[in-house]
């Protein structure tokens, strides 16, 4: 990564790096190449190139309104992308539902606004998806159900609805209900940007258990030390383009780019 | 929390039946400071205050005078003593009024089995929520249903000289306390099945002997009530709450059935269908996840009723040899098959779509809609069967005062709900035809007075039907009544399903659920109950506008006042007094209606803080 002649011409150095996975096995989980996003005339996304291993953990970081949660929306066709392809578990994203509705399946999304179902209590908001959609029965999802609530340490809210709980709850609790569908991908939107400061560590401590358990995760997030210390990539973002790629330690400590350096002068 | 104004404690509820679970500690209440502080903090906090106070106070004070002085001093309620019966059925056939004494006995029943049902449920989710269940504080009961029962006390203290009608009252309130006794304890211990049968036997036996009396010529009447009295045994040795519940619905429906009579095979449809969309109503109420797939088989055999009543001249199909539609008269098999197949199979569809979801609660491990599915297959087969071999005849529907309006009021609510709720899912669906369909129909019906629309059904609605059919008039102003509403609920339900965050969809989307599950389980539930008050404000109009069947030659409610005054002896005497009298009827119920949506708002609450 010699090249600093700015960031709109470096698509093809970056298509190298973005591509190259850290992942242990080698295998690509998920695989974005020349993507486009438009919303009306208005690009959102340009040229992306990408390419997550299995059991890889990559953080987007970029200011606002680069495009970061575009992308990952359009990963599991919440926006639906205009170029290019997307390829999640080799099962390429397109206009038939049933590849779509096989790749939700297999990737969990946690939002920055939980969006959880408040007429529902925990426990039903964690068993509604698997009863419906893997047809597991009810007995079965709630034991699942009730493991997962331990794992994020909040077993006893389970018969509580969401609006009892604190955000950093409901954040645990979106995350397990995520993770009662046994998803392959995790998808995380900005998860702590709606919390309170002292319930971000806890979210991102059941996040860091989750990366350390070996799950597949994107995130996107505005927390470098999340990202120094669980990330094994990091990707920056600006403009709806990818504009750097590299380990915590090559980003944070010798970023390349004169729009990486801008961005981390500007937030640390 | 709530919005009524009042100085009402922290509390937020779960469940059916307003039993409430306080939250947390105790909040502040306003009771604390004294009736002086509070004149004080309230009335006189600053001095302009205290003059409106007094200003207001006053000319309150003045008009509770001049009203306690007209309706305890100065009012005639002569017409209203003499013509009491006349206002509450109108023309109801003197020698049939025993089927009155029946029904309103098991409607008592059947609110008793529902309030009992609906307090099972809120125990279980209470229960299941490991939360202390507290049942429903008498002073919330009393708020709501204090106008009714000042409205009957008022008829009863104004208008009846005789036993019949205070005896009739008691037996009313013995109905509903067996009703709710049925439900009440879940153990099966000697002494409470022995408590039980003491309700029990009594009422099986006065039935026993009712129906012996040959004269009262309504024996197939009280073989329904004994029927209903098997029916609560049953409730007591299953307390399952979705058992209860259809239970319920079933002996209300069957209430209606001492009217309608049994012959009528309609009737057991209407029946069937409308247990379902009640069902699910009380599902929705109660926070548990609806069922769909009764809201289709509503909504289809509903379909299936009607097409059997336009094809076939009302009778069943069997029996039309010769059909007369808009299109001209189709005679012969041709005409009858065609009947067959269109209302047959609508509730074929209806049964397939039940057993349909049954099956698929039983596969997810939740046997409540099978449950829910055989009681009422099973009772209503049962009902059916038992007036096929009773025969008890069914009465026209006509001219009946107060009772057509709440009958018309209640008949148009049950169907219309799950007719707007289609439409206003039809208006937002991604099909083309079914999104201009429902627009059109919305938007042209929403265009015109109800009134029109009444006299179209008084005048030339028969013209569309086939020449036998010649339903009622007041089933054909129920008809239009419900096809009115159900434009405005479509309307009031997609304001609400667009209030519902475009979150709750993408979650739904993110974890591979279809649109159609999505809109069943997450947007429509949490849709519905934020349009609660402008719905039950719906329903609230459309129980007042049943006032305008007046206009139509029915003598409702409204109407019954005209022959009042025709007659020589009260012409000019007490207009005033019986039209005061009918606004307090009106307004009872209507004020009964709202205050219970503001308690259903404040029970739902819970989800939402």
């Amino acid at each position: 990564m010699t090249d600093t002649s700015g960031t709109r011409n470096t698509g093809e150095r970056v298509f190298a790096d973005a591509t190259q996975m850290m992942g242990s096995s080698g295998e690509a989980m998920i695989e974005v190449a020349g993507m486009d996003k438009f919303f009306g005339s208005f690009q959102a996304l340009r040229d992306i190139n990408m390419k997550v291993g299995k059991q890889e953990v990559v953080v987007v970081i970029g200011p606002s309104g680069s495009g970061k949660s575009t992308l990952i929306r359009c990963i599991n066709r919440l926006e639906k992308h205009d170029r290019g392809t997307i390829v999640v578990d080799g099962v390429e994203l397109g206009d038939d539902i049933r590849n779509i509705q096989a790749i939700r399946r297999e990737t969990g999304m946690v939002f920055q606004s939980f969006n959880l179902f408040p007429h529902l209590t925990v426990l039903d908001n964690i068993t509604l998806a698997p009863r419906q959609v893997r047809k597991v029965s009810k007995k079965e999802a709630e034991t699942t159900a009730m493991e997962l609530l331990e794992r994020v340490k909040i077993p006893d809210q389970a018969r509580k609805y969401p609006g009892q709980l604190s955000g950093g709850q409901q954040q645990r609790v979106a995350i397990a209900r995520s993770l009662a569908m046994k998803p392959k991908v995790m998808l995380f939107d900005e998860p702590t940007s709606a919390l309170d400061p002292e319930m971000i560590k806890e979210v991102l401590d059941t996040m860091k258990d989750l990366a350390t358990d070996g799950m597949t995760m994107i995130c996107v997030t505005h927390e470098m030390g999340f990202a120094r210390e669980v990330a094994d990539r990091v990707v920056f973002m600006a403009d709806g383009q990818v504009v750097e790629v590299g380990t915590p330690e090559h980003f944070f400590d010798d970023p390349q780019e004169d729009r990486t350096k801008l961005f981390l002068s500007q937030i640390l | 929390m709530s919005t009524t104004g009042e100085s009402e404690p922290r509390i937020a509820t779960v469940g059916g039946d307003g039993s409430v679970v306080v939250l947390g500690e105790d909040a502040p209440r306003h009771g604390e400071q004294s009736p002086r502080e509070w004149v004080k903090t309230n009335l006189f906090n600053r001095w302009y205050n205290g003059v409106i106070t007094i200003v207001l106070g006053t000319i309150a004070l003045i008009l509770l005078a001049l009203t306690v002085r007209f309706v305890f001093v100065t009012a005639q309620w002569i017409p209203v003593r003499a013509n009491l019966e006349l206002f509450m059925i109108g023309q109801f056939a003197r020698g049939e009024r025993t089927r009155i004494v029946v029904q309103l006995l098991l409607l008592s029943g059947a609110v008793g089995l529902v309030v009992g049902g609906l307090r099972q449920r809120s125990r279980e989710t209470s229960r299941l929520a490991g939360l202390d269940h507290v049942p429903t504080r008498p002073r919330e009961l009393v708020g709501s249903y204090w106008a009714v029962v000042a409205f009957i006390t008022f008829c009863m203290v104004v208008g009846v000289r005789t036993a019949g009608p205070w005896l009739l009252l008691l037996a009313c309130i013995v109905a509903a306390v067996a009703g709710y006794a049925a439900t009440l304890s879940t153990t099966r211990t000697p002494i409470s099945i022995a408590s039980w049968l003491v309700v029990l036997v009594p009422l099986a036996i006065a039935g026993g002997v009712l129906s012996q009396v040959q004269d009262l010529n309504n024996q197939g009447a009280y073989t329904i009530a004994i029927a209903a009295v098997v029916l609560l045994a049953a409730v007591r040795l299953v307390p399952r709450p979705s058992f209860t519940l259809s239970a319920g619905l079933v002996l209300g429906a069957a209430s209606f059935q001492v009217l309608s009579g049994t012959h009528g095979l309609a009737w057991f449809y209407i029946t069937v269908a409308a247990m379902p969309a009640v069902a699910d109503v009380v599902g929705l109420v109660a926070e548990r996840l609806p069922v769909v797939a009764g809201w289709v088989a509503a909504a289809m055999a509903g379909a299936g009723v009607v097409v059997l009543f336009v094809l076939t001249g009302g009778e069943f199909v069997f029996q039309a040899p010769e059909i007369e539609g808009p299109l001209g008269v189709v005679t012969g098999p041709i005409g009858s098959i065609t009947a067959f197949l269109g209302g047959i199979g609508l509730v074929v569809l209806a049964a397939a779509a039940l057993v349909g979801s049954s099956v698929a609660g039983v596969a997810r491990g939740d046997v409540a809609p099978a449950v829910r599915f055989a009681a009422f297959a099973v009772l209503g087969v049962a009902f059916w069967a038992i007036g096929r071999v009773v025969g008890l005849d069914g009465l026209i529907w006509d001219s009946w005062g107060l009772h057509t309006n709440l009958v018309v009021a209640a008949a148009s609510i049950i169907l219309a709900f799950p007719i707007g709720l289609l439409l206003a899912l039809g208006r937002r669906s991604s099909l083309p035809v079914l999104r201009v369909l429902s627009t059109a129909y919305i938007e042209l019906i929403r265009g015109v007075p109800l009134i029109s629309l009444l006299f179209i059904a008084a005048l030339f609605l028969n013209f569309f039907f086939a020449t036998r059919t010649n339903l009622p008039l007041v089933t054909r102003a129920t008809i239009v009544i419900t096809m009115f509403s159900a434009a405005y609920i479509a309307e009031i339900v997609r304001g609400g399903l667009q209030s519902v965050e475009k979150g709750q969809t993408e979650a739904g989307q993110a974890m591979g659920m279809s649109p159609a599950a999505i809109t069943r389980l997450l947007v429509l539930p949490q849709a519905l109950k934020n349009v609660i008050p402008a719905l039950v404000g719906q329903f609230i109009s459309l129980f007042k506008d049943t006032s305008l069947l007046f206009f139509i030659t029915i003598l409702e409610f409204l109407g019954v006042r005209d022959i009042i005054h025709a007659q020589s002896e009260f012409q000019g005497l007490g207009i005033a007094e019986t039209l005061v009298f009918v606004a307090f009827g009106f307004w009872a119920f209507s004020f009964t209606m709202s205050r219970e949506s503001q308690r259903l708002e404040r029970r739902l609450d819970v989800s939402n803080r």
